[in-house]
């Protein structure tokens, strides 16, 4: 960065008391301030900000790229929990790819999907110890909406080895109420605690909900970021968006980027 | 980014000279191109930054995304070290463990090294990327490597040090500015992740990670998961896409914090490139 053409001078309040005289010192320097931040902040001649700061972690704050998807299998069908599916459920049926996909769940207090981030020869406790920071998001719509009035929650997020039990801070809750026919993107960043087993994505109903709800297109990635949901770099299920559930709108730039609706998590 | 309704004003020293009374435009002037700065510094209504700069390179600086990792086979154990054919050239008296124990390779004799060319390839000539042609006058790199001791039992008298960093048709010697030093003192008995910025020259020859022990220990050091990306920025640990022994962390040492926040990104320690 070039440096100001004046260098930032502090004047004190008393400075300025009610019954000093506004000297040409004074007047001179407040106008070189006024200088000195314009110059920092952006060249006059073509409004570009001056500082040519690339966020690389030592110019200025660095911006963690997300990772890979760290779902496997993460578009939800019959292909995705077929040969080989890794997911563990409860009071839930997943659709066929090429129809109505996703993971159908909702009307059963408890009903669950849940499945390990990445696979089992990876002992992610000792990936994580002092805390991973993981942005947690999913396509969820409600093919019959129930409504404003509606009552039933989903919650998701980050568990260690549990279908119950979120770890602290890790967990986002959608209302059945906001919920409507289309899908909709929700996702939360969360810094997960010290864990002392695997780390699992959890998707759980409670309490249930008027009618089924319909999850897809989920994503666990390293980093605050959200980015564009995509399989996992070498997912079994969906090589090159193989078997992708064709009616999740997971590159509409609205639905999947700008809209998202992003929650605190808990 | 909309022009500011206040355009700035400049004031020369000329207009500000003791003596002089203040003209009554003069505190107007002052006040405008407060407005003005504020303007561009955010949008009063909305509080959030007026210039909507989103680092394009256009109307900002580019961001340049790290590449994905260019080297294959890059969580060090048993399953890609040691069993034959292997993306890494290693000096015979280096050892590994297996990826669910302790995982890693182990140096600790001055001059044991592993290289592994970047971009993979057939290793029939190290490497089926033409260097030379894919990095014309050079490329910004990072390079990073996970390194502990495998014990601190009793004072040891000879404390060693791992050099790491790109090589160009050498395993002696590094590129110039492209090596990191770790010290045995930098070490401790859980994994810290060193790491270094270069940009590499114009090279005649593949391109590649070398590791190597440049001073004897009396115990290990434990050297796992290295990365190297294109770009400026530090990244989070991950194999190489395609990365067959590694797909979606088949076979990752399992005791590396490669998820962990503090340790592989905000306290990763940055060394002088030298």
């Amino acid at each position: 960065m070039t440096a100001p053409r004046y260098p930032w001078i502090a004047q004190a309040d008393a400075d300025f008391g009610a019954d000093d005289s506004l000297t040409e010192l004074k007047i001179r320097t407040l106008n070189h301030n006024l200088d000195h931040v314009q110059d920092s902040l952006y060249d006059r001649a073509t409004h570009i900000p001056k500082r040519l700061h690339d966020h690389d972690g030592i110019n200025s704050a660095l911006i963690q790229m997300p990772s890979p998807n760290l779902v496997e299998r993460a578009s939800l069908s019959t292909e995705s929990d077929g040969l080989g599916g890794e997911w563990s459920k409860f009071n839930a049926t997943f659709g066929t790819y090429t129809g109505d996909a996703g993971a159908a769940l909702g009307t059963v207090e408890g009903a669950y999907i849940s499945k390990p981030l990445m696979n089992a020869d990876l002992n992610t406790d000792e990936c994580i110890r002092t805390g991973a920071r993981f942005t947690v998001s999913m396509f969820v719509k409600q093919p019959t909406p129930a409504g404003p009035g509606a009552t039933g929650k989903i919650n998701f997020g980050i568990t260690d080895n549990s279908v119950s039990t979120f770890l602290t801070g890790c967990k986002g809750v959608i209302l059945e109420s906001l919920l409507t026919a289309t899908y909709q993107r929700f996702y939360f960043s969360c810094l997960t605690p010290d864990i002392s087993d695997r780390a699992y994505f959890l998707a759980r109903v409670t309490p249930a909900c008027g009618s089924d709800i319909r999850i897809d297109c989920v994503s666990v990635t390293l980093g605050p970021v959200l980015g564009w949901w995509h399989p996992a770099d070498y997912d079994p299920a969906h090589y090159l968006y193989k078997l992708i559930s064709q009616n999740v709108p997971c590159w509409d730039y609205a639905i999947g980027m700008t809209d998202v609706t992003r929650l605190v998590p808990s | 980014m909309t022009a500011p309704a206040f355009p700035w004003i400049q004031l020369t020293d000329g207009e500000l000279t003791s003596g002089m009374p203040i003209p009554g435009t003069l505190p107007m002037a002052i006040r405008n191109r407060l407005e003005h700065l504020r303007e561009i510094v955010y949008d009063p209504d909305t509080m959030t930054a007026a210039v909507a700069h989103d680092h394009d390179g256009v109307n900002s600086g580019l961001i340049w995304w790290p590449s994905p990792n260019l080297i294959p086979g890059a969580s060090l154990n048993r399953s890609t070290l040691g069993f034959g054919q292997s993306d890494w050239e290693a000096k015979n008296s280096v050892t590994t463990d297996q990826y669910s124990l302790t995982g890693g390779a182990f140096l600790n004799a001055e001059g044991e090294y592993l290289y592994t060319a970047l971009g993979g390839g057939d290793n029939s000539s190290r490497d089926d990327l033409q260097s030379d042609e894919a990095f014309g006058g050079g490329a910004p790199m990072v390079v990073s490597i996970y390194a502990k001791v495998k014990s601190t039992a009793g004072p040891p008298i000879n404390e060693g040090a791992i050099a790491f960093g790109l090589a160009s048709g050498s395993t002696a010697d590094f590129l110039p500015g492209c090596k990191g030093l770790i010290d045995w003192t930098d070490l401790a008995t859980t994994h810290k992740r060193f790491w270094l910025r270069c940009k590499i020259g114009d090279v005649s020859d593949p391109v590649g990670m070398l590791i190597k022990c440049t001073e004897k220990s009396d115990a290990p050091m434990v050297l796992d998961c290295p990365m190297v990306t294109l770009g400026t920025s530090l990244s989070y640990w991950m194999p190489m896409p395609n990365d067959d022994t590694h797909r979606n962390m088949l076979k990752v040492s399992t005791f590396v914090p490669i998820w962990d926040e503090m340790k592989s990104i905000t306290s990763a320690i940055r060394v002088p490139a030298r």
